[in-house]
């Protein structure tokens, strides 16, 4: 054979490895012929490259009727429809399909193309199944579930989709990995059997919280798993935790079952309605479907679905009518008995011992498997294992809710603890006795009006007075104890009503931002959405107990008006504070009867915090202040009681922020420094304690940015910069973890202050360098979301900036072309949010600056009109509110300079 | 979901087209104008999004009307054999356009070097701008790529006119050729290997 010939072969080898996915090493592939690998790697260096080129020539092109033309990717690496994703390996086989990982190639980021195996039919059962997957699960928005970014099919036909990628561990090789480390510690003498709870158990449990909550956000989006198990829970860095793998999935009716919900879905109508309408309507699995099931032929009829272990009784007989949320839960009950012991319940080698293993819950208990899982919470485990639904936990939300007891040391429902426990705790917690009467809720009247019938009837059929009294003690007990569980159903339906209008508002803010001329579709949608979330306000107005769960949902209503901004009829930000001032008001008035309890402490100070967030944009500044000090001083009282407990100092560190931040902008950085300087000294504590969590080094980067500030108004501009430059590569360490956008952000904002340092420097042409860099983070965010405000906000922000150090380095003209570009965007802002004087007085500023460029230019028509629409604007805002801020003063003494050069 | 490539011109229906012209049916020759129109919509847009400052004084239409201009003098003359043919005729005249107009009006010494913006004016080669070109790099690039590619071998460039013009698959390519896939490849790959060592690797910019 030539060489040629040979070279030829090489690189046909070379193209059928690539087109299956792998990356073939030229090394190994020359092999035979190591006098050829040059030549090889030659035509493979060039053969990417023009791929590459031709790849991102196809990207933006588009057919006459708009939709995109696709790339067949059969003879390249790149398996995308969309030809811009690099296969870099595979990653994971599966049976339904095969994981790659690769690179996306426009926003340079890592992604997983999850692929379908080779099929034949176009409507095969795995076809169906894969996708349904994608289809459920692109239709789910949680952080706990991996988002799909893109669909489509490869060379071949065969349907992928593209998601997120994911690095980590499963549930199920942290669970070997910690009880392994457990048990090699005892051995050596490292770790003590009593630390088991701290060691092994806390840890996973508050992972296992997190998976149930998202399970619980897909129940109540209508869809079942059906395939709960460690190994499709996925535990990534930072916290993050995911429930993956939906190829099982199902969807069941929405089925709000309460008044108080379906009352909220009325008003959401034009909302809801539009969800249900892409609901899919519930699906059974087809006659092909069953054949590929694992257990079809060992069962003989129907179709089982799920992994044998952490499978329900209900679907190990194929009963899909019973197949629902509780089959979920107890999947989640047998993830949980992993979780403690390390083993799965079912542990068997026949099938057929199995199916009878499972529907007859014959499995040893877990604290026989492993002495020491807690009583309490084997309970927990097992009532989620219950062989019958109905004696399940009748929601996730229920059994997150006793697992979360269980982690507080508080009592949990499954268990029954000892009757002189229970005794004391009565006394020491019951209240519900003295304070709920007949009034309150509808649900609960109605249970306390037949209850106290019964009762009555029971004492009149007493035939002593003792037995009269011991019954009545008895039964005041057991309906205080039904009172309590009426009102946690009540609450949880306001809870779910509550967070389904959370996701309906969200969804409709969000996708709709980035429609063009959708803009007045989405205000009236969100107009209704708002008149839903006032029904569901005032039914918290009837509510006469005070109790945290009111506060807590004051609070979350008044964040959702914040998120949902002003609209045409709707004053969201006075609705905002008003739900927030009766959530500190209620908790105020509770912490009078228990002034020590820290939860409630909490729960106020946040309010206070957030009625502080809510003034700032209303311009009532001196109000702001007064609630952040307030907030504050809740936050240093529970310091001081409990000053090792990092959510304590992380609070107070917030506290002393946000004190700081209103004293900066009056321009009160002498009084802002302390206040900075405890707020860093805690974050820095915090990251002392746990160095791994990025949160916790964000706050600090932040706080020491915000010190940075103090710096430089203190003209200490070398301290300042060597801060700020201390911050930049903070934030380009925590680029590296997913979900980087904030830390993106924040490196602009810090590139940002840099510069501004710089400037006063008189270092403007290092200052236009690094404004330069801020822009190129900031231009790639408006492009990515050229709706979004933040990013036409941030990016108005360094506009101006550059234009300002344009100025000083001696170049107007390119002044003038920055505030150009920058003032459509701030006229845009102001306009979309009147009420928001930060933005008023930002145009009002680039209005000054363009007004003295013209000036300077001797143009002075363009330059009156400028001033003109400045003037207007501040005077609007001083008729409505006083101008406090040192910017505001420092831009109408401007004006007023501007005003007499014009000569008028 | 993102759609599968299907071309809008059906194959058989251009192959009908052919037949019938060849018989002398003249109105087989609008019909193929017209069907080549939406593939020579498609090919422009994607030629002139490379030229980025052809893009800035040329709208679309014009690059299409001069190209099916010159594919309507091509056919006056002679009758594509194939679809294929007709198909490597349209990615000619289009390469052919593009280079030309590049030629003429790009670069600091082109014509639209320096010249006042004329409103209004939407001729064919009417519209100049004030700017020089942004990219001259990029420009230079392209312009040699394609006459790169008017100067390949005929067997190459045939892959390169239906896989790089016309965006065809490599599966589709061999179909309309008439050969092997395998023999597609081996031929794609010789292309991207030729071009990229005469024009000396990919310049920085042109990937951006």
């Amino acid at each position: 054979m030539t060489d040629e010939s040979l070279l030829q072969s090489l690189m046909d080898e070379w193209d059928t490895q690539r087109r299956a996915g792998n990356l073939p090493d030229p090394e190994h592939l020359c092999a035979r012929a190591p006098h050829l690998l040059s030549a090889v790697r030659d035509r493979i260096s060039a053969i990417v490259e023009m791929e590459r080129l031709f790849q991102k020539q196809e990207q933006t092109i588009s057919r006459d009727d708009g939709s995109f033309v696709t790339f067949h990717a059969k003879d390249s690496p790149l398996v995308s429809t969309e030809a811009r994703y690099r296969v870099i390996r595979s990653y994971a086989q599966g049976g339904l399909g095969e994981v790659l990982l690769a690179e996306d190639e426009v926003l340079r980021r890592p992604v997983a193309l999850k692929r379908m195996k080779a099929d034949t039919g176009k409507r095969s059962a795995r076809r169906q199944r894969f996708l349904r997957e994608a289809m459920i699960t692109g239709q789910l928005d949680h952080p706990g579930i991996v988002s799909i970014l893109n669909t489509g099919e490869d060379a071949s036909g065969q349907p992928l989709y593209v998601m997120k990628f994911i690095e980590g561990e499963t549930l199920a090789e942290a669970v070997r990995r910690a009880h392994e480390s457990f048990a090699e510690g005892t051995r050596r003498g490292s770790v003590r059997s009593q630390d088991f709870v701290k060691v092994v158990l806390r840890p996973l449990l508050g992972r296992f919280l997190t998976i149930c909550n998202t399970v619980a956000y897909a129940h109540g989006q209508g869809v079942v798993h059906r395939d709960l198990k460690p190994a499709n829970m996925m535990l990534a860095d930072f916290g993050a935790t995911y429930v993956v793998d939906w190829g099982l999935a199902k969807r069941v009716s929405l089925g709000v079952k309460s008044a108080l919900a379906a009352d909220a879905n009325r008003h959401v109508e034009g909302t809801l309605s539009s969800v249900a309408e892409t609901l899919v309507p519930d699906e059974e699995l087809t006659e092909d479907e069953q054949n590929i099931s694992p257990m079809t032929s060992l069962t003989g009829t129907g179709a089982v679905i799920g992994t044998p272990a952490y499978m329900s009784p209900e679907q190990a007989r194929g009963e899909k009518a019973l197949t629902g949320k509780a089959s979920d839960i107890y999947s989640l009950g047998a993830t949980l008995y992993f979780l403690v012991t390390a083993q799965p319940p079912i542990t068997v080698d026949s099938s057929m011992t199995w199916i009878d293993a499972v529907t007859s819950g014959r499995y040893p208990m877990p604290r026989e498997r492993q002495s020491l899982v807690p009583a309490s919470l084997e309970s927990i485990c097992l009532k989620a294992m219950a062989l019958k639904p109905d004696d399940r936990y009748a929601s996730v939300l229920e059994l997150a809710a006793d697992l979360e007891r269980w982690l507080n040391d508080d009592p949990v429902s499954a268990f029954q603890e000892p009757w002189m426990a229970r005794v004391a705790r009565l006394s020491r917690r019951h209240r519900a006795w003295t304070q709920a009467g007949l009034a309150g809720l509808a649900v609960v009247s109605i249970v306390s009006i037949f209850f106290l019938w019964q009762l009555q009837a029971k004492v009149e059929r007493a035939e002593s007075a003792e037995l009269a009294a011991t019954i009545l003690a008895g039964e005041k007990s057991k309906l205080a104890e039904k009172e309590q569980s009426a009102r946690k159903t009540a609450d949880e339906q306001a809870s779910l009503a509550l967070a389904t209008l959370r996701s309906v508002i969200f969804r409709i803010a969000r996708n709709l931002e980035n429609v063009e001329g959708a803009a007045e579709v989405r205000t009236q949608l969100l107009t209704t959405a708002v008149q839903g979330l006032n029904k569901v306000a005032k039914t918290l107005e009837t509510r006469i107990e005070a109790d945290r769960a009111l506060i807590a949902a004051h609070n979350d209503i008044g964040k959702i008006y914040m998120f949902v901004g002003n609209l045409e009829k709707v004053n969201s930000s006075e609705q905002a504070l008003h739900h927030f001032q009766q959530a500190r008001q209620i908790g105020e008035q509770m912490l009078k009867e228990t002034p020590n309890d820290s939860s409630l402490q909490r729960d106020v100070s946040v309010s206070l915090e957030l009625m502080g967030d809510i003034l700032i944009p209303m311009g009532r500044l001196d109000e702001a202040d007064k609630a952040y000090a307030q907030s504050l001083a809740i936050s240093e009282q529970r310091l001081k009681q409990t000053p090792d407990d990092i959510k304590c100092m992380q609070d107070a560190g917030f506290g002393y922020e946000k004190v700081a931040d209103g004293l900066l902008t009056r321009g009160e950085t002498a009084k802002a420094r302390p206040y900075l300087e405890r707020c860093v000294g805690l974050y820095q504590k915090i990251v002392d304690l746990d160095p791994k969590n990025a949160s916790y080094r964000r706050d600090l980067i932040v706080g020491q940015s915000k010190f940075g500030n103090v710096l430089r108004n203190e003209e200490r501009y070398d301290e300042a910069a060597a801060l700020f430059r201390g911050c930049i590569d903070g934030c380009k360490a925590l680029e590296n973890i997913p979900d980087s956008g904030a830390q993106l952000r924040d490196r602009a904002v810090n590139l940002n202050k840099l510069g501004s340092v710089l400037l006063l420097q008189n270092n403007s042409a290092e200052a236009l360098r690094v404004f330069g860099e801020s822009l190129e983070i900031s231009r790639a965010a408006f492009q990515a979301d050229p709706r979004s405000v933040t990013s036409r906000h941030d990016l108005s922000i360094v506009l101006k900036r550059m234009a300002d150090a344009s100025v000083a380095g001696g170049d107007p003209e390119k002044a003038r072309v920055l505030l150009t570009e920058c003032l459509p965007i701030r006229r845009e802002l102001a306009t979309e949010d009147a009420a928001n004087q930060a933005l008023q007085v930002e145009l009002a500023g680039v209005l000054a600056d363009l007004c003295s460029l013209e000036l300077d230019s001797n143009q002075s028509d363009k330059a009156a009109e400028y001033l003109k629409e400045a003037e207007a604007l501040l005077k609007g805002l001083s008729e409505k509110q006083r101008l406090e801020g040192a910017e505001e003063k420092t831009l109408l003494n401007r004006l007023s300079e501007l005003r007499t050069k014009l000569g008028g | 979901m993102v759609v599968h490539l299907s071309e809008t011109a059906n194959t058989q229906e251009i192959n009908q087209c052919l037949i019938r012209l060849r018989r002398g049916d003249d109105t087989a020759r609008e019909q193929l104008l017209q069907m080549a129109r939406s593939r020579l919509l498609k090919m422009a847009r994607r030629m002139l999004k490379d030229f980025s400052s052809v893009r800035s004084w040329e709208e679309t239409d014009d690059v299409l009307q001069n190209a099916l201009l010159r594919l309507c003098r091509t056919l006056d003359h002679v009758v594509p054999e194939s679809t294929a043919a007709l198909m490597r005729l349209a990615a000619r005249d289009i390469r052919c356009a593009l280079i030309d107009m590049a030629r003429h009006y790009g670069g600091p010494q082109g014509a639209a070097g320096n010249h006042e913006v004329r409103g209004g004016h939407s001729s064919v080669f009417g519209r100049v701008v004030a700017d020089q070109t942004q990219d001259p790099v990029q420009l230079t690039y392209w312009t040699e790529f394609h006459e790169l590619v008017n100067r390949l071998p005929d067997e190459l460039q045939a892959v390169a006119d239906l896989i790089w013009y016309h965006g065809l698959t490599q599966a589709d390519a061999a179909a309309t050729l008439g050969i092997s896939e395998r023999t597609v490849q081996r031929h794609w790959r010789e292309v991207c290997f030729q071009l990229y060592s005469a024009l000396g690797g990919i310049p920085p910019g042109v990937l951006e």
